[in-house]
């Protein structure tokens, strides 16, 4: 998985590419959450549009940024999921913790 | 069949996707359906490098994909010292929603027709997958005649056409059946039971069609497969029927009933599943 990182007034987007499956996924994607949360951005949207899809490991990975921003009352969204991601979020009922969006600038819109 | 062997990393499982999804591919597995088969496969092949095979990449996860003309098995093997999966607690429970982890038997029991996972004496792990490609067409049906004492059984051919009778078990005393019934699973490599349902008279669930819900329920449980339920009410009596017709004495018919009645009420499920 590859990450960068973009960011508009008050909001974060994070790009990632390649298959979110652990390892060292982990790690980086905390680092970013962690260096993002110091630069003062709680709301954050990841934008899927380059990864294919994710294991369950790879949803561990999502939730603990989603835990880590709500204790800083902010929120993580995920943009442009594949179907396959989706259908993975409907089975493991995470569709209800995650909100998602088909576009980036609809995950940012709901910020406003 | 195609088998395929991966160092314990977790950067294999890219490959193990690439793969299970070229196989999918070349087994013209419709595209959905193999998502599915992906999905579970990447589960499977994530918990025997990372918990079985302790992410040691001197240890090998071994994959074997093959294809039947019914459906899609994926074995995965690891050497791990094993686990009892029915401690794995529920993820979609309110309160496990953030775990993050535990997901991927649910995962894997979702999105499969059949998921098993053994321990072979040896040691490691054995999660075996299968994913029908038309669901209830292939495979041996199991007709079970619930008794309190004696159940009546019956098995289908693998392409479903027609019924025989099966003898039948003893039950009652502390006796629940349902080794027994997993014991004839594995012999006769069944794929789907179905439990004749006594309903009352009226076509209601009286005190004897609850209790074969309640073994419908655990027999599910225990077997991880489909467990369907038909209409029994009048397969007794034919059963007899059939049998005085064939010059059985009376003796005799006692001990054929129960099997003959459940082949009755398999026959009946076979036809009405067949002109569905």
């Amino acid at each position: 998985m590859k990450l960068s990182v973009r960011k508009t007034d008050s909001v974060a987007i994070v790009d990632i590419s390649g298959k979110l499956m652990g390892g060292p996924d982990a790690d980086v994607f905390k680092t970013a959450i962690r260096n993002l949360l110091d630069e003062g951005f709680k709301n954050v949207v990841v934008n899927m549009s380059q990864v294919p899809f994710i294991n369950s490991t790879g949803l561990g990975i999502l939730i603990s940024a989603y835990t880590t921003l709500r204790k800083e009352d902010g929120v993580l969204k995920l943009a442009n999921v594949t179907e396959r991601i989706d259908s993975l979020l409907m089975i493991t009922k995470l569709g209800t913790i995650f909100e998602t969006y088909s576009s980036e600038e609809m995950a940012l819109d709901s910020f406003k | 069949m195609l088998e395929i062997s991966v160092p314990s990393s977790v950067e294999y499982l890219a490959l193990v996707d690439a793969v299970c999804e070229a196989f999918c591919s070349w087994a013209n597995i419709p595209r959905q359906v193999a998502d599915d088969i992906s999905m579970a496969a990447i589960e499977a092949a994530t918990n025997a490098i990372v918990h079985g095979n302790g992410s040691d990449p001197s240890k090998k996860a071994r994959i074997v994909f093959s294809r039947s003309d019914c459906d899609v098995t994926i074995i995965v093997t690891d050497h791990g010292a094993g686990f009892d999966p029915d401690a794995v607690p529920c993820p979609v429970d309110e309160d496990r929603l953030l775990a993050t982890s535990g997901r991927g038997i649910f995962i894997m029991r979702s999105v499969m027709d059949d998921v098993r996972i053994t321990f072979p004496e040896g040691g490691g792990t054995v999660v075996r997958l299968v994913k029908q490609i038309e669901p209830g067409v292939c495979g041996r049906v199991l007709c079970i005649d619930y008794g309190e004492k004696r159940m009546g059984l019956a098995v289908s051919d693998e392409l479903r056409i027609t019924a025989q009778p099966l003898g039948h078990i003893e039950v009652g005393g502390g006796k629940t059946g349902i080794p027994d019934v997993i014991a004839l699973i594995a012999e006769h490599e069944i794929a789907e039971i179905v439990l004749g349902m006594p309903f009352t008279l009226d076509g209601e669930i009286g005190q004897a069609a609850s209790q074969v819900l309640h073994f419908a329920r655990e027999l599910r449980h225990r077997t991880g497969l489909s467990v369907a339920t038909c209409d029994e009410r009048f397969s007794t009596v034919e059963g007899e029927r059939v049998l005085i017709e064939g010059g059985v004495r009376r003796k005799k018919r006692k001990k054929k009933i129960d099997s003959v009645a459940a082949a009755i009420v398999l026959q009946s499920f076979l036809d009405a599943r067949r002109s569905k």
